[in-house]
């Protein structure tokens, strides 16, 4: 019995009524991997205001951790698995792995991320990426990448197609809540968010150990 | 006035950039006297060599001279041979240089205020006052002053911005180098947001200024004092001046804003260096070694994506799939209206199916009476010979074939277990030979036992 009513006051923030009104869509956000920041005030508040609560309810029911971080003045919410397992999520339709090509993507975002250190508005243009591609420190090893050989000059086709391959994937990191794309514009324009220092989290051992690997390569 | 003349009008008014530097290379040497053809020519050819326009190729000289012709250079009538830089030419040249140097930067923006919004003494005494500082002062010169000095200003932290990047991104520098260059431009910043607090203030205290001198002036209407006449047509003036100046005011407050956001921006990011500058820009480095060493180990797969090196590890995150099925909608435009409606009555058409129920329901009574007569006999008898008394029926009543049909039809229909049902081969019609019955008869089993 006592434990009864323990998990009823530990549960109790579910009966709030702003908790009912939005919970379905929060749950739902956060189980699709979605990094919740104020630009959605309704749940960032909720989460705020119910941050240890929260936490203690994915981490009953699903095994997950709520993490919360904050950078470059940004504040955000995030589920993830804790260390060395996936929590109850361990069915494999219910994670995924990051794809390759999001991976590579992910850092050149997070170099663009970088290089505007001092700026608040971390705004970008195809452009930009178009310029690192073609004048960038690592000119020879993109247009190896993305278009298979290097050459003087490259069709209008062939760079529309490797446009899309960079839309395709900075609409996937859109949809996770790490960048804010430009909908009005007829052009490729974004917004790297801070959250994109969740991707850095992610990668950060192989970043600190990135002259070992370098070393294993030439050994 | 249409688009293909504005653009016309813009290719005379603004120089290429070879132009431009023609024209500034002119404007160095500082000739009041004007130019002759040979100096223009030899500043044309001096202008192509400047190292950044790539190809080295002969400057067309007669082409360059006649540009310029249209805007930027004119004949003086006085002076046969010699050519002039235009009023226009040289208002060019001094908003490029204007842009890398404003001169306003060179004092504080306090000043600027001070000298521009300070109201005399005398405004509270007299409108005429106010209203000279107001044009003169205020809409003439002060308004121009503070915007150029503000915009100086956003340039000049856009720029204290750009250059902090730069020195982030420059890798042959130390860390010690690199925290000096920084220290300098946050000093830079930091002598900018004293200033914009200054001027914060300065505002805010002409604005109350003016709203007391506003006030004074209402009091004086109100209580009527004689000390000096004050009309209404006055006090639209002093309010008409408060409110332009408030409205301008509030533009400087953007401006002020616009430019506080970058500066605290880049001060929280400078702060954050500081802390933890060594860790910064080691990981920093590292990031840009991660990234250069995945596109160089990273092969294009087959379906023309990419493949990570194998050392490399997909990490997993947090990803369930969320489907709602739900019924498409279809939008069937306007909702039809089903108002009630009262129905006529059709009386004719009423009482003539009411007659044909009467009827159907007489015919079923008649239909129920027979076959009850013809039970009771096969009862009484013990044998109904049926043809014929269907034949009989119909003499009775002609015109109702269908009713000693269905009477026939119902007794045969509802015969007991012990009756008997006989048809023989034997026709039996009536006089008008509209029916033809085989013979049937009937027999109580019980009946002839008995």
């Amino acid at each position: 019995m006592e434990n009864n009513s323990a998990e009823q006051s530990k549960y109790d923030f579910l009966t709030d009524n702003l908790v009912q009104r939005y919970f379905a869509e929060l749950n739902i956000e956060l189980l699709k991997g979605v990094h919740i920041r104020s630009a959605t005030p309704y749940l960032f508040n909720l989460l705020d205001e119910y941050q240890n609560e929260f936490e203690g309810f994915y981490k009953d029911l699903y095994g997950l951790k709520l993490e919360k971080r904050t950078h470059d003045t940004c504040t955000y919410f995030y589920l993830a698995f804790p260390e060395g397992s996936k929590g109850r999520l361990s069915y494999p339709g219910l994670y995924k792995e990051l794809e390759d090509r999001q991976v590579i993507i992910g850092f050149v975002l997070c170099e663009l991320y970088i290089s505007k250190y001092f700026y608040a508005d971390k705004k970008f243009h195809w452009d930009d990426i178009r310029y690192e591609i073609e004048h960038g420190e690592n000119k020879d090893a993109y247009l190896r990448l993305f278009f298979k050989e290097s050459r003087a000059e490259y069709t209008p086709d062939e760079w529309k197609t490797t446009k899309d391959k960079f839309e395709t994937v900075i609409n996937f990191f859109g949809r996770i809540g790490l960048i804010e794309k430009e909908l009005e514009s007829d052009e490729l324009q974004f917004t790297i968010l801070p959250t994109i220092h969740r991707f850095i989290e992610m990668y950060n051992d192989e970043i600190q150990h990135i002259d070992e690997l370098l070393k294993e390569n030439k050994s | 006035m249409d688009a293909v003349s504005i653009c016309h009008t813009f290719d005379d008014l603004f120089p290429t950039q070879f132009e431009f530097m023609v024209i500034y290379h002119l404007h160095c040497m500082d000739r009041v006297e004007g130019f002759q053809y040979n100096e223009i020519k030899l500043a044309i050819r001096e202008t192509a060599k400047l190292p950044f326009w790539g190809d080295a190729k002969e400057p067309q000289v007669e082409k360059t001279l006649k540009n310029l012709l249209r805007s930027f250079l004119e004949r003086p009538p006085d002076k046969v041979g010699f050519y002039l830089l235009t009023p226009h030419a040289v208002k060019i040249i001094e908003i490029v240089l204007h842009r890398i140097d404003n001169p306003y930067l060179r004092f504080p923006l306090k000043k600027t205020f001070e000298d521009y919004f300070a109201l005399p003494e005398d405004a509270g005494c007299d409108i005429a006052h106010l209203e000279k500082w107001y044009r003169l002062g205020f809409q003439d010169n002060a308004q121009k002053v503070v915007l150029s000095h503000l915009e100086g200003l956003k340039l000049a932290v856009e720029d204290a911005i750009k250059d902090l990047n730069l020195v982030l991104e420059a890798d042959h520098l130390s860390a010690i180098q690199m925290l000096e260059r920084f220290t300098n431009h946050f000093l830079n910043l930091s002598m900018q947001a004293r200033q914009i607090t200054e001027a914060i203030k300065m505002k805010t205290d002409t604005y109350y200024r003016l709203r007391d001198i506003a006030d004074a002036f209402h009091q004086k209407i109100s209580f009527g004092t004689n000390e000096q006449s004050i009309t209404q047509d006055d006090w639209n003036k002093v309010e008409l001046i408060k409110g332009n100046v408030n409205a301008f005011f509030e533009r400087v407050d953007q401006q002020l804003d616009l430019i506080n956001t970058k500066m605290a921006f880049a001060s929280t990011k400078i702060t954050e260096l500081q802390e933890s500058f060594k860790a910064q820009s080691h990981f920093k480095m590292k990031l840009k070694k991660t990234l250069a060493w995945l596109l160089e180990n990273s092969k294009p797969d087959l379906k023309g994506w990419v493949r990570l090196p194998a050392q490399f590890p997909a990490k997993e995150r947090v990803f369930q799939r969320f489907q709602f099925h739900t019924l498409r909608y279809y939008d069937l435009g306007f909702l039809k209206k089903a108002l009630p409606v009262d129905i006529v009555l059709d009386d004719a058409y009423e009482i003539a199916q009411r007659d044909a129920f009467e009827q159907e329901l007489k015919e079923q009574i008649m239909i129920q009476h027979q076959v009850e007569s013809w039970q009771q006999k096969l009862t009484v008898d013990g044998l109904v010979n049926v043809s014929e008394e269907m034949l009989l029926l119909m003499e009775k009543m002609p015109d109702s074939i269908s009713l000693s049909v269905q009477a026939g039809y119902e007794l045969i229909r509802n015969l007991g277990d012990n009756v008997t049902l006989s048809i023989q081969n034997e026709l039996h019609s009536n006089h008008t030979k509209t029916l033809h019955l085989w013979k049937t008869t009937v027999q109580n089993n019980q009946n002839t036992i008995s």
